[in-house]
């Protein structure tokens, strides 16, 4: 009964060692991510300056235009 | 279709390094990387010092893609040069590859261990999704996807740095040298984006 046991318990032991491996994060290079396009807008919509249409190509464009412009001290 | 590229004009740059405090402060950049450098060109010449700000100009052709072993680079539809961290295994070839020494390595590891590449993303995040937690903690603020342009050109005192639409700041620097007469020299302009001639060399001058 008590041998039983014992081997009960170096089994498990051994099973565990067996398994461990499994939990171990991939390490292997993965491929890289879609990235989502500037235009179609950022989750935090405290930051995200007013005048223009997340999603919107055309009006982001617009609103980059317009932004770059006030970098230009002679237009003002 | 925006075209984003960075202009530095030489002749404007009075090396306060506001936008390397700039950057680092709102992308949290750890300690021993920068981002962006203030650069002094002819050091200790009279009359022919100048300075420049030198970051990753977002090449057309970028060498850095054309190295890295594990493609971890990708180019967003405006042009923008980005990598992914997951992928990046630092092995530091787009470091030697860069023609402005854009790539950096943190080097705080146990045994000078170093990390992934880091390096501006004109404010533009990476390919996590745009302002989200993980986006900021590997790569920084997204601001094109607010709206915004890159936080160094933005701030620039004297905006000797230019950034966003490239024909935008082609245009505004245009209007600088024929207002002022001088100082049309764009260092790394070509180097980034090529030449007006296509790589042909001028003519009358020798090959």
């Amino acid at each position: 009964m008590k041998a039983g046991a014992v081997l009960a318990v170096a089994v498990g032991v051994g099973a565990a060692l067996c398994v461990s491996g499994c939990g171990e994060q991939p390490q292997t290079a993965t491929q890289r991510k879609v990235d989502a396009t500037a235009y179609s807008g950022s989750t935090v919509s405290g930051f995200t300056e007013p005048g223009w249409k997340a999603g919107d190509k055309i009006s982001w464009e617009s609103q980059m235009r317009e932004r770059n412009k006030g970098q230009n001290e002679y237009g003002r | 279709m925006a075209r984003m590229k960075f202009i530095c004009d030489a002749d404007r740059c009075i090396e306060c390094n506001g936008c390397v405090t700039a950057c680092k402060a709102e992308h949290d950049v750890p300690w021993g990387v920068n981002r962006r450098r203030v650069v002094t060109l002819n050091d200790g010449i009279v009359g022919q010092e100048r300075s420049i700000s030198v970051a990753c100009m977002h090449c057309s052709d970028a060498p850095c893609m054309a190295v890295c072993p594990v493609d971890c680079f990708y180019r967003t539809d405006d042009g923008v040069v980005l990598h992914d961290k997951d992928v990046c295994i630092g092995c530091g070839y787009c470091s030697y590859a860069c023609p402005f020494g854009a790539p950096q390595f943190p080097t705080n590891g146990t045994f000078g261990l170093r990390g992934k590449m880091d390096k501006c993303t004109f404010c533009a995040g990476g390919p996590e999704a745009n302002g989200s937690a993980a986006e900021n903690e590997k790569y920084g603020r997204n601001r094109l996807a607010e709206g915004k342009l890159p936080v160094c050109a933005e701030m620039c005192s004297t905006k000797a740095l230019l950034g966003g639409d490239g024909d935008v700041v082609a245009d505004i620097f245009r209007t600088r040298v024929l207002q002022r007469g001088k100082g049309s020299e764009v260092w790394g302009w070509g180097t980034a984006y090529g030449k007006p001639s296509g790589g042909k060399p001028a003519e009358g001058s020798k090959a």
